[in-house]
């Protein structure tokens, strides 16, 4: 009998709070289903077959544990503001004569009632819109395949266990509360006043200090690599600085604003600053969650929406021609003469010759790592790992015929001569002096001295790091490079690197493209095992290497769909979030307003001026999160574009454009969303 | 010194329900005036009527026949869009539960019909002193209503409503929810008020209550029954505890449904 009662006393309970209870459920469905459909599809057959897939599933699980902490991080949320209200009932029940352990009872079956709702509705669109998810990944990915229409129960099993424990530890926390409450001084919570905000100065100072400090850090970072540690502190501090300011400042804002004597006591700023106060010491934190997880979206889409549209410049930027074969020796670990070089490089170009005679574009560079000393290029460890590390440098050798290729010019040098090309805005040039000398090699002399960028517009973004770059342009690369080598090994240090790359275009199909990289591939390794012969100390120190654009770009492109994919995704989870917290927000704020406009009716405001009021707060509160995210998001858009230039991506308009447009979009949701709400509001305010 | 103020004429309000099945008429025929510097005290059982009455004279409701008029202005000519500033300029009110704004200092309570009016600060200052010092909250006006006793609470109201100087203080209950000393103050204050200092003239209250104790202290007392005035007693050179003694006997005979002819 009794526990029909609590059933129906629970389920009328849900029903009457209904406004409360169902956004509830429905962020709980939202982010049950995504947690269903990042663990489907992290399991879907199809992956493997992918080109590039296998790096499907670690995105994917990324996605899974950032939304199983940030719905964790929600639930709780809802959670407790909807307990704190429904405890005032349990209080009414309270005194009605029902005990703590009835009570606990009637909290048991409406958490049992949420969190099948959630459940079951999670579960259903998870199932449901998992196919859809999957059919969109497959058209980002530009693939397709069949797949079945069937619920994957494993995953199923995984979803209501992970979430069956979140909703189980929530329901702890609940009962806690419960039995720490004393539910006749709940019933009265209502009417006892509240002490007005001090707000506290030094937070708000600190807040503005935190804020400009993490500002500094991000704009100042020079090298994204080193740096990640960098920004994740600056994030960590803007975090910190917007919840201060938030919860803090605005108080403290307010007050100021309340001194002005003349500013306060003016019909239009008079009941919005002194209730603001209140406003921003209940819904402060709110209003900083909903800015970080702004900036949070905004950073996401535009960034993974710009990787993914952008995918065929940075794979040009990787991979400036169709195909590139790499001859690598690397002399620190195994004893090898020169005599290799004479045999195995020219290989190289042979095998070109052999299977695709018609190529263009032919690039040749011979690469090297070296250090500076005194104007002369040590390639040597010894040398290197003495110098400073700012005196390290890349150092390119392009053939004559390439530079001409690459410039259309028609540049002619005496053997003795060569060009230097160096890194723009580093200032080598002044370094470099009338000739150019090598340790081991004679000096050449330089006949011109221009910036790299007049082989190709596009070069300084792949050359672009923390090593300067200086390329020397010469007649036979080989004849120069090979005296020099085995002078080095003369001196018995034989550390040194080389890097021999030939890169070519062909017309062709992608298909065709990779047959003619596979056999030149095969050709090479052949070859390899060949000049290697019976060394049994082989140890990777000299081998080719083939790289084709067309394989690149598909998992490139697999790669950066799935951010993508992942972005738009994560948005919509944080969206959701900043929603369930906008809508209670509202909704508390309706309920505590209503009685304070009935009293300023009475006493002579308008209609008119209750809704300015009610405009001017509502337009404050919906701007403030927004245009700080927009400020936090200039600030760390510097540092988005370095990370981008990192994956190769080097075009800042695109960038620009999709955060613009990001910001755009966002503003116009969380516009329609805070008119939906708002109506919420007006609707608690007039009743 | 018998100016009238405010006149009351065959008023009635006739509630109907949303599907207009029901006709409850709340006030049927109403009429009575009020002269400049009167204390009239309204008194009568819960659903005679007196709420009702109260809100038309607030403008807070409209009548659906007879009319009021205060000094010379007919209520039912104010449009909807001025009746705010009517009420802030014309009317004070004071209410049984104070209804002061939990988020404003006292200060801030007593100004805030004042700034909905675009008075400058100076001038709010140059009101709020002397009538602070009158009702003696001049020490609590920074503080907050949740800082302060329910007799303190209702002595910001009285100051709230008198701050905008206006024609008639309409009371609802104002001792309702005051312990019997803090009513005697309010009481006290009221008197007070009314008789005026010798420089302006006494100010003009219309008091709702319940309370024999409330009304023994006015200069007249209306008795509704029914949505119509079914008694008047005038004080004329009663004392409080005479007075006290005369309504306590005309409600007495108001509940056992006797018929009183008006006394003059």
């Amino acid at each position: 009998m009794k526990f029909f009662l609590f059933t129906h006393l629970a389920a009328d309970g849900i029903r009457r709070n209904g406004a409360l209870y169902l956004p509830y459920c429905l962020m709980s469905s939202v982010m049950i289903m995504m947690f269903y459909i990042l663990n489907y599809l992290q399991n879907a057959p199809w992956l493997d077959s992918v080109r590039g897939g296998n790096t499907i599933a670690p995105f994917l699980g990324f996605g899974v544990i950032v939304i199983v902490i940030f719905s964790v991080v929600l639930l709780f949320y809802a959670n407790t503001f909807i307990t704190r209200r429904r405890l005032r009932e349990m209080g009414l029940y309270h005194v009605l004569g029902m005990g703590k352990a009835d009570l606990i009872q009637l909290m048991l079956w409406e958490n049992v009632f949420t969190t099948v709702a959630s459940l079951a509705g999670g579960l259903l669109l998870g199932v449901v819109l998992s196919k859809a998810a999957e059919v969109f990944l497959q058209r980002l990915v530009k693939v397709s395949f069949d797949f079945s229409l069937m619920a994957d129960h494993k995953v199923i099993l995984q979803t209501l266990l992970v979430y069956v424990i979140v909703f189980i530890v929530l329901m702890g926390i609940n009962f806690i509360r419960l039995a720490k409450s004393n539910p006749m001084e709940l019933l009265k919570a209502d009417k006892t006043g509240d002490k007005p905000p001090r707000g506290n100065a030094l937070f708000a100072l600190l807040g503005i200090l935190i804020l400009a400090g993490a500002y500094a850090i991000a704009i100042s970072l020079k090298n994204p690599v080193d740096a990640a540690l960098w920004f994740f502190v600056a994030v960590i501090m803007v975090i910190i600085a917007t919840y201060l300011l938030f919860v803090s400042g605005s108080v403290v804002l307010c007050r100021i604003l309340k001194k002005n004597k003349k500013y306060y006591y003016h019909p239009k700023h008079f009941v919005a600053v002194s209730q603001m106060v209140y406003r921003m010491k209940r819904n402060g934190a709110g209003l900083a969650s909903i800015c970080i997880l702004a900036t949070m979206v905004l950073v996401t889409t535009a960034s993974t929406c710009s990787l993914y549209i952008g995918e065929e410049d940075c794979v040009r930027v990787q991979y400036p021609q169709e195909i590139k074969i790499t001859a690598r020796y690397n002399y620190s670990d195994y004893n090898i003469d020169t005599e290799l070089l004479h045999t195995s490089l020219p290989k190289v170009r042979e095998a070109a010759d052999t299977y695709c005679p018609e190529r263009t574009n032919g690039f040749e560079q011979f690469q090297t790592y070296s250090c500076i000393t005194d104007g002369v290029f040590y390639i040597d460890s010894t040398h290197i790992e003495q110098a400073p590390k700012e005196d390290d440098r890349y150092l390119y050798f392009i053939p004559t015929e390439t530079y001409n290729q690459m410039t259309e010019e028609n540049r002619v040098l005496a053997d003795d001569e060569c060009m230097v090309l160096y890194q723009p805005n580093t200032g080598e040039e002044r370094r470099i002096g009338t000739a150019f000398t090598i340790s081991g090699g004679k000096p050449m002399q330089i006949k011109d001295t221009l910036p790299y960028t007049v082989i190709d517009k596009n070069i300084k973004n792949q050359y672009d790091g923390f090593i300067t770059v200086i390329m020397v342009v010469m007649n036979d690369v080989m004849d120069y490079l090979i005296p020099v080598y085995e002078a080095n090994m003369q001196n018995g240090d034989n550390s040194s690197v080389l890097l021999y790359s030939y890169a070519f275009d062909m017309e062709g199909t992608d298909d065709e493209k990779l047959a003619v990289n596979n056999r030149i591939a095969q050709a090479l390794y052949e070859k390899q095992e060949m000049l290697l012969g019976q060394d049994t100390d082989y140890d990777g120190s000299f081998y080719y290497t083939t790289r084709c654009r067309a394989e690149a770009a598909s998992s490139f492109y697999t790669d950066y769909a799935i951010l993508f994919f992942l972005g738009i995704l994560l948005s919509i989870v944080f969206l959701v979030g900043a929603v369930l917290i906008i809508y209670y927000k509202q909704y508390s704020e309706g309920l505590e307003d209503r009685a304070r406009f009935t009293i300023m009716q009475k006493v002579g405001m308008t209609d008119k001026e209750i809704r300015s009021t009610v405009n001017t707060q509502v337009f404050i509160v919906f701007l403030s999160p927004l245009l700080l995210a927009g400020v936090h998001l200039t600030f760390a858009f510097p540092f988005i574009w370095k990370i981008l230039q990192v994956f190769n991506f080097f075009n800042l308009p695109l960038i620009i454009g999709t955060t613009v447009i990001s910001f755009a979009v966002y503003g116009v949701f969380y516009g329609i969303v805070y008119n939906m709400t708002a109506k919420v509001y007006y609707h608690l305010i007039r009743r | 010194m018998n100016h009238l103020l405010l006149s009351v004429t065959n008023l009635g309000k006739t509630y109907t329900t949303h599907l207009g099945l029901n006709k409850v008429e709340a006030l049927k025929n109403v009429t009575f005036s009020v002269d400049e510097g009167e204390y009239v005290a309204i008194m009568g059982e819960s659903g005679s009527g007196k709420t009702t009455l109260l809100n038309i004279l607030a403008t807070l409701d409209t009548p659906t026949s007879g009319k009021v008029v205060l000094r010379g202005q007919d209520l039912s000519d104010i449009p909807e869009s001025g009746r705010a500033a009517f009420r802030r300029e014309s009317l004070g009110f004071v209410f049984q539960d104070f209804n002061l704004l939990d988020t404003f200092s006292i200060r801030d309570n007593i100004c805030l019909p004042l700034v909905f009016s675009g008075v400058p600060y100076r001038e709010m200052e140059t009101r709020l002193i002397p009538l602070s010092k009158t009702l003696g909250i001049d020490t609590l006006l920074e503080k907050y209503p949740y800082e302060v006793s329910g007799g303190q609470k209702q002595r910001a109201a009285v100051a709230r409503a008198l701050i905008t100087n206006p024609d008639v203080i309409l009371a609802d209950e104002p001792t309702g929810a005051l312990d019997s000393r803090a009513s005697d103050e309010l009481l006290g204050l009221f008197a007070k008020i009314n008789a005026g200092d010798g420089v302006k003239p006494g100010q003009t209250i219309l008091m709702v209550t319940h309370s024999v104790q409330a009304a023994s202290r006015a200069g007249r007392v209306l008795f509704i029954r029914d949505g119509e005035v079914f008694h008047q007693l005038y004080r004329g050179d009663m004392t409080d505890a005479q007075m006290f003694t005369k309504i306590s006997d005309t409600l007495t005979i108001l509940a056992t449904g006797g018929h009183t002819k008006e006394e003059v």
